[in-house]
């Protein structure tokens, strides 16, 4: 018995809740029988793999759901041997470049090409490419990006990329420019409320409209989160109520505890346990550009205007430094640091106008 | 009288030895010598003065020179008629007035001698000559008075010698028996360089002697005092034959001349005044002990040095103040007393904080401490202004570098005359503190003393009295002549008596060339074992190796069982072969080589100059060690003897066996040892390094310690001293230890130090450059980096230097305790300081990844400067609390487990979910835990089969349950597992693994990622065991989902064993608790 969330997946284009016309318009697109190189790119929870499966089976039928897991062993350049884990079917392979890391060069080069060099045999099967989707490409090195852009090219002909992306601004031009770039936008808050009625509605649940729409809201315009939240709204307590408590995800309420302490002492000692937490934050696997923006938002909750665009930017600017370095604890706490001392400044000047 | 020298030279021969063994010591160094064998001598002294000391005398002095008898013949004739001079010499030496004049009498008398009317007129003549340098000759004669009188004082002792004097007949006599010893000195003194026998024996005498002169110069004092005008004119006439022969060199001694100039003057003057003074009566000291407060008072008050930096501290020769103490007293009219204390031991001297007899002068400026200048007085120690003391560096620093050679000689020879002079003297006498002075005046005249010898043919007069001196004080042997002959000699080879200063400084160059000669390291390498730096002990690696080898033979035949590697006190009897292990410089190589020899053996050695590859080592090597060796042959054995040579192998670091060059070596090694019939000793530097793991095993490890600093120095110090290179202590210890303790390394630093400016300050400069070398661990570095003392004195490059001692780790620890520090700067700044630092290590860390991505190792400086340089900078001040470890190594390590532990439940789950990785870190892994654990806290075991449906549909393991729940766990939360009845849980598990199900991935690719070993549900689970054989199915990785399989074959046969007998303690735990 799955969650929710993977149960009520819609499987068919025309079935998806929102961003209809999106749908139609991939529809006609795959009846063509052809379609370029894809970019699908949105945040996290919009529902890009699930367009794209609806896709791929409106491609090639059923048989894309038979889905299987294979490893691939690959050896790279410093014979090193690496495997990673696809999830195939017989029209497509789904790899996760940046499950090995630094290496995800070798393994688009080859298992891109592998796939790419075998023509289908049997073209009474409805295509005569094979899919190869990638994901998180955005999370791809350099490398593997430089990598990518010939081969999209060269074998056309037998394969199609379809690329999985959170933000194209890490993508580079070059495969942007290869790759029809389709935005999947987060869904609004009623949209989600919308989903999540329906989804009750085939539990044979009833919600209240505003707890789903609160839900919804707290669940940062993220439908799997949404539903995840809805579905331990309904393990918590059922016969939902509107106003009823909606169990937040941990890491959030991490987050927050984190950015009370830093606003509730500046000091060095104080500095050494926001460290830990930050850490605690890291090693649980939130992303560090979502414990920037998780802190920055609860931060300057107290800052006026002038200091908000400050810290902003401080924040802006530690977190890309984030991207290009490698340890992220550093830069968090150098933001932490910064901020810190800028908000000691500025209390304290407001405490010497009182007086 | 040749008989009797010779019978007296068999006689002697027996007790040469015996000095002979003193020297052999440490030979070649004068130092030593003049000191080690005076106390000896002293004692000999004692008990012969009781004996007949006339026989005693001769045979020493023959005993030294069986060469230069012949010499001694000759002369004889002159010689004879200079007895009257020496009368001459002898006569002052009466204490009281009236018996100096009596001997006057007698003397006048006596001296009706032809021989001596000449002398006379030839010293006359001499001083008309002389006029234009009559003032310095002048000094010459004050100075070498005492001396002069010494000599008649020395007869005073001896009633009956003075008898003799008055006898020309007896004089005569005496002056032949005498004369030709005080003969033999001079030659003897010739042959000193390649005697050390006879050096030894007239060192000593010199010793002995001296104190008697100083003994005769106080006597003299008093008798200044006296001023008996009549015997000072004599004297002065004596003295003048001697400054005639001062005229002979004259470009030889007059710089010497010049040098004593001044000395002399203030010598002098110092030398009356003291006398003077040192009377102070009770009442005067009361009167300055009350006066003493008051001074103190204005001690405190007082100003500092009126003309500062008015004068300069002359340029001298960086010993022209050696031997001398100094003691500073009042303030000086233009320097600051650290800038005098400094360039006194920067000259060679030393300062001293109170006036004791070492010390040589007193250094006194305005208001100078009254107490020390009155005991300054008492001690007659010279009391010098500022000008007298910078004129005292010029004077001395000048001068041609022979004479300088031999004052310093002399100088040598100085304290132990202080020492021997002390134990004579009665400590009421006065004139005790006139002994440095005369000491300063005795140096002076060396050279003289020198000219003296030269010139015996031409002034035999003075040399006869000499002799005369000598005969009567049989029991001190040492003529003052002698003495000075010594003193010449030791240093320059003597010249006979025509021999001019040429040749004594071609000598002196020549006894300087060896030291250059060859390495140090070379030359005193050890010859024998007891030379070995640092292993003298029974439990020595010397004493276990020649042990060890002693009984390798025997201990083949005796099966002894391997030892356990802990065993302290293994003799290493069940090893074939030995691995010496230490750091370089510390003797290895040496004690192995030693140790052969001295034991017998053979040496077959290689080192990595060797190639030594698996072949070489099979096929050479082993043909090698079962052949016999011929070597006896060449050294004249025969027969069987000479082909009963033992061998032994030394394969002399074996760390270096390494690369494509030495390929299967050490293997290759390992199986000759294991069959080895003889004794191997291996070398190496590092026995825990990788490549000496599988050697260790086979071998007695012998390790080698750093000998301790005490150990080298001493060493050093005797080389030091056999070079006559003067090297502080201090400065030698800093040496040792930047060396690191490497005997070799030290030797070799030594030997460049000395061949260069010999400039103690540019050795402890060295030293200090040697020391930067040494590495220091990460602790010590972050110490460094945040230290706000050590900023003080530290470049900016000394800083980023700082980084690169591990430029790896540094960052980490500089980011881990750059916020335990307190910065020194105003508190609301602190808030400031770290976040400034916090953004340079930032952008360190930029710096870092571009290097590491992009080998842009030439950024290197500017991490350093940014990762550790500059938060240094702004958090420098005082380090709160212990420097920690790096966080960051384990939270990343842990970090990464949990990313691993994602991947799999991803990959897992891959097939029924959408979404990336860290939306199962961020969203499912909570709500597929509490959508697995719920049902089994709310319906118990009825829940067990809701929540195995979750598992199965999401196709996870039993495993990724654990892992979710470690993944979903946030500190300060609770466990929901903890809430799960034990025995629920053992269902859930007895279930899970009945129902074994198809997955659609490979499980062995899975497994990497066991979970942990200590996991309690497993561990708590009994139907685990039972259920050995129902591991989950190694399903086919083409299975499509769908497919079901019943459990298959168990391919995992070594997991399941494992998981049995993981199983086993539990259950029985369970048991007990039922």
């Amino acid at each position: 018995m799955s969650l929710w969330v993977d149960k009520h997946r819609p499987r068919d284009l025309m079935k998806l809740d929102y961003h209809k016309d999106q749908a139609v318009r991939l529809k006609s697109l795959v009846q063509q029988s052809d379609f370029p190189h894809l970019l699908v790119y949105g945040p996290s929870g919009a529902g890009k793999k699930t367009r794209i499966m609806c896709l791929l089976r409106e491609l090639y039928g059923s048989g894309v759901e038979r889905l299987r897991q294979e490893t691939m062993n690959f050896t790279t350049p410093s014979n090193k041997k690496i495997e990673i884990m696809t999830v195939s079917s017989n029209y497509h392979i789904e790899v996760n470049p940046t499950d090995v890391g630094i290496h995800d060069r070798v393994v688009i080069m080859d298992l891109v090409k592998h796939v790419a060099q075998t023509h289908q045999i049997d073209s009474s099967g409805q295509r005569e490419f094979k899919v190869v989707i990638l994901n998180e490409v955005d999370d791809l090195t350099k490398d593997a990006q430089h990598a990518l852009r010939r081969t999209m090219e060269k074998y056309v002909a037998t394969c199609r990329l379809i690329l999985i992306a959170n933000s194209i601004s890490r993508v580079i031009p070059a495969i942007r420019s290869r790759c029809l770039t389709i935005r999947v936008p987060a869904p609004t808050e009623s949209e989600i409320a919308s989903v999540l009625q329906v989804v009750c509605k085939k539990e044979s649940l009833n919600i209240p409209m505003e707890l789903a729409m609160r839900i919804a809201k707290s669940a940062d315009r993220n439908i799997r989160r949404a539903l995840l939240m809805c579905e331990a709204c309904k393990v918590q307590q059922y016969a939902f109520t509107a106003n009823q408590k909606i169990p937040e995800p941990d890491w959030q309420q991490f987050i927050r505890e984190t950015a009370s302490m830093i606003l509730s002492e500046q000091s060095p000692k104080k500095l050494l346990e926001v460290r830990q937490k930050l850490y605690d934050l890291i090693i649980h696997g939130v992303p560090p550009d979502m414990i920037f923006a998780g802190l920055l938002k609860e931060l300057v909750r107290n800052c006026d205007m002038a200091m908000k665009c400050q810290i902003a930017s401080h924040a802006a600017d530690y977190e890309h430094r984030m991207r290009l370095g490698n340890k992220h604890i550093f830069h968090l706490e150098a933001f932490v640091a910064k901020f810190m001392a800028i908000y000691k400044k500025f209390v304290e000047e407001s405490m010497g106008d009182a007086f | 009288m040749s008989r009797d020298i010779r019978t007296f030279f068999q006689l002697k021969k027996t007790p040469k030895p015996t000095v002979e063994d003193d020297d052999d010591v440490i030979p070649e160094s004068p130092d030593v010598q003049i000191t080690k064998p005076k106390k000896k001598d002293v004692k000999r002294r004692a008990i012969i003065k009781d004996d007949s000391d006339e026989e005693i005398f001769s045979t020493k002095k023959k005993t030294n020179n069986t060469q230069a008898t012949n010499k001694i013949k000759s002369p004889k004739p002159a010689l004879k008629e200079v007895k009257v001079v020496d009368m001459f010499g002898n006569e002052p030496i009466k204490r009281t007035k009236p018996l100096i004049n009596k001997k006057k009498k007698t003397e006048l008398g006596i001296h009706s001698d032809d021989e001596f009317e000449k002398s006379l007129l030839e010293i006359d003549n001499e001083q008309l000559e002389s006029n234009e340098e009559a003032s310095s000759s002048k000094i010459k004669e004050e100075k070498q008075s005492p001396t002069v009188q010494t000599d008649s004082n020395k007869t005073d002792k001896t009633p009956s010698k003075k008898k003799n004097k008055n006898n020309n007949l007896e004089l005569n006599k005496e002056s032949e028996t005498s004369k030709t010893p005080s003969r033999n000195d001079g030659t003897e003194s010739k042959t000193s360089k390649t005697n050390k026998n006879n050096q030894t024996v007239s060192n000593s005498n010199n010793s002995s002697k001296k104190s008697k002169m100083e003994y005769s110069k106080r006597k003299f004092a008093e008798f200044l005092e006296d001023g008996d005008p009549d015997l000072s004119n004599k004297k002065k006439k004596l003295n003048e034959s001697k400054t005639k022969s001062e005229e002979i060199d004259e470009d030889m001694d007059s710089s010497f001349i010049d040098d004593s100039d001044d000395k002399n003057k203030n010598k002098k003057k110092k030398f009356n005044k003291s006398l003077n003074e040192s009377v102070l009566t009770d009442e005067e000291r009361h009167e300055r002990k009350m006066h003493s407060a008051a001074l103190y008072k204005s001690y405190l008050n007082r100003s500092g040095p009126k003309n500062l930096g008015a004068k300069e501290i002359p340029e001298g020769k960086h010993d022209c103040l050696k031997d001398c103490a100094f003691v500073l007293t009042g303030v000086l009219d233009s320097f600051e007393k650290d800038e005098i204390t400094a360039a006194i031991n920067q000259y060679g001297g030393v300062v001293k904080s109170g006036v004791t007899k070492k010390v040589t002068h007193v250094l006194a400026g305005e208001d100078g401490g009254p107490a020390k200048m009155a005991k300054a007085e008492e001690l007659g120690i010279p009391i010098i202004n500022e000008d007298q003391f910078l004129k005292m560096i010029t004077d001395r620093s000048q001068g041609k570098p022979t004479k300088s050679e031999s004052k310093k000689e002399i100088k040598k020879e100085k304290s132990p005359v202080k020492k021997v002079s002390k134990d004579k003297l009665s400590p009421k006498d006065k004139s005790v503190k006139d002994t440095d002075n005369h000491v300063e005046n005795k140096t002076k005249k060396s050279p003289m003393d020198k000219i003296k010898t030269e010139s015996k043919s031409t002034t035999s007069i003075s040399r006869s009295k000499l002799d005369v001196n000598e005969s009567k004080n049989h029991d001190k042997v040492k003529s003052p002549k002698n003495i000075k002959e010594e003193k010449v000699g030791i240093k320059v080879e003597p010249s006979s008596s025509k021999a001019s200063s040429q040749v004594s400084r071609t000598t002196t160059e020549f006894t300087e060339h060896p030291a250059n000669a060859s390495m140090w390291v070379e030359k005193y390498k050890p010859q024998n074992i007891k030379q070995i730096i640092g292993q003298h002990g029974d439990a020595s690696n010397v004493k276990k190796l020649m042990n060890w080898l002693t009984k390798w033979y025997v201990n083949r035949q005796a099966k002894l069982p391997k030892p356990n590697p802990y065993a302290h006190n293994d003799d290493g009897g069940y090893y074939k072969a030995v691995l010496l292990s230490g750091p370089p410089g510390v003797g290895k190589t040496t004690t192995v080589s030693l140790v052969c020899k001295e034991m017998g053996f053979d040496m077959v050695e290689f080192n990595a100059s060797d190639t030594r590859n698996k072949t070489l080592i099979k096929e050479q090597i082993g043909e090698l060690l079962n052949m016999t060796s011929l070597s006896g042959y060449a050294h004249g054995q025969v027969g069987k003897q000479a082909l009963s040579k033992k061998h032994v192998l030394v394969m002399d670091e074996v760390d270096g066996m390494a690369g494509n060059e030495d390929r299967g070596g050490l293997q290759e090694l390992i199986g000759l040892i294991k069959t080895t019939s003889v004794p191997i000793i291996c070398m190496c530097n590092d026995r825990n390094s990788q490549k000496m793991r599988s050697l260790v095993n086979y071998c007695y490890d012998l390790r080698f310690q750093r000998p301790k600093l005490e150990q080298i120095k001493a060493a050093m110090l005797s080389i030091c001293c056999k070079e006559g290179v003067r090297i502080p202590a201090d400065a030698l210890s800093q040496l040792i230890v930047s060396a690191g303790h490497d005997v070799r390394q030290t030797l070799n630093l030594l030997s460049l130090w000395a061949a260069g400016a010999s400039d103690p300050d540019t050795l402890r400069a060295d030293a200090k450059v040697a020391r930067k070398d040494f590495r220091l661990g990460p602790w010590d570095v972050i110490e460094k980096v945040f230290s706000a003392e050590e900023h003080k004195t530290m470049s900016i490059s000394d800083k980023s230097d700082l980084f690169f001692f591990d430029y790896s780790l540094g960052p980490l620890f500089v980011q881990e305790n750059y916020l335990t520090v307190e910065p020194r700067c105003p508190k609301h700044e602190t808030l400031q300081r770290i976040s400034r630092a916090a953004d340079s290590i930032s952008l360190g860390d930029l710096v870092e990844s571009k290097i590491r991505r992009s080998q842009a190792w030439s950024l290197l400086p500017t991490q350093a400067i940014l990762s550790s340089v500059i938060p240094g900078f702004e958090m420098s001040g005082q380090k709160k609390g212990r420097t920690q470890f790096p966080g960051w190594l384990g939270k990343n390590s842990r970090a990464t487990k949990f990313q691993r532990l994602c991947q799999e439940i991803h990959a897992h789950t891959r097939l029924s979910t959408s979404g990336s990785k860290s939306s199962i870190f961020l969203d499912y892994s909570s709500h597929i835990r509490d959508a697995i654990v719920n049902p089994l806290i709310k319906d118990k075991l009825d829940g067990v089969t809701k929540s195995l449906e979750v598992l199965e549909s999401y196709h996870l393991l039993r495993e990724d349950l654990d892992s979710l729940v470690e993944l979903s766990l946030w500190p300060g939360k609770r466990d929901p597992t903890a809430l799960i009845d034990s025995k629920v849980k053992a269902a859930m598990t007895r279930t899970y693994n009945k129902n074994a199900r198809a997955l659609p991935y490979a499980q062995a690719a899975v497994k990497r990622g066991k979970p942990k070993a200590d996991d309690e549900l497993a561990g708590e689970d009994e139907a685990e065991a039972e259920a050995e054989d129902d591991e989950p199915p190694d399903s086919d990785p083409e299975n499509d989902a769908l497919i079901k399989k019943k459990k298959t074959k168990e391919t995992d046969k070594p997991k399941a064993t494992k998981s049995q007998t993981k199983a086993k303690p539990s259950t029985s735990k369970k048991k007990k608790e039922k």
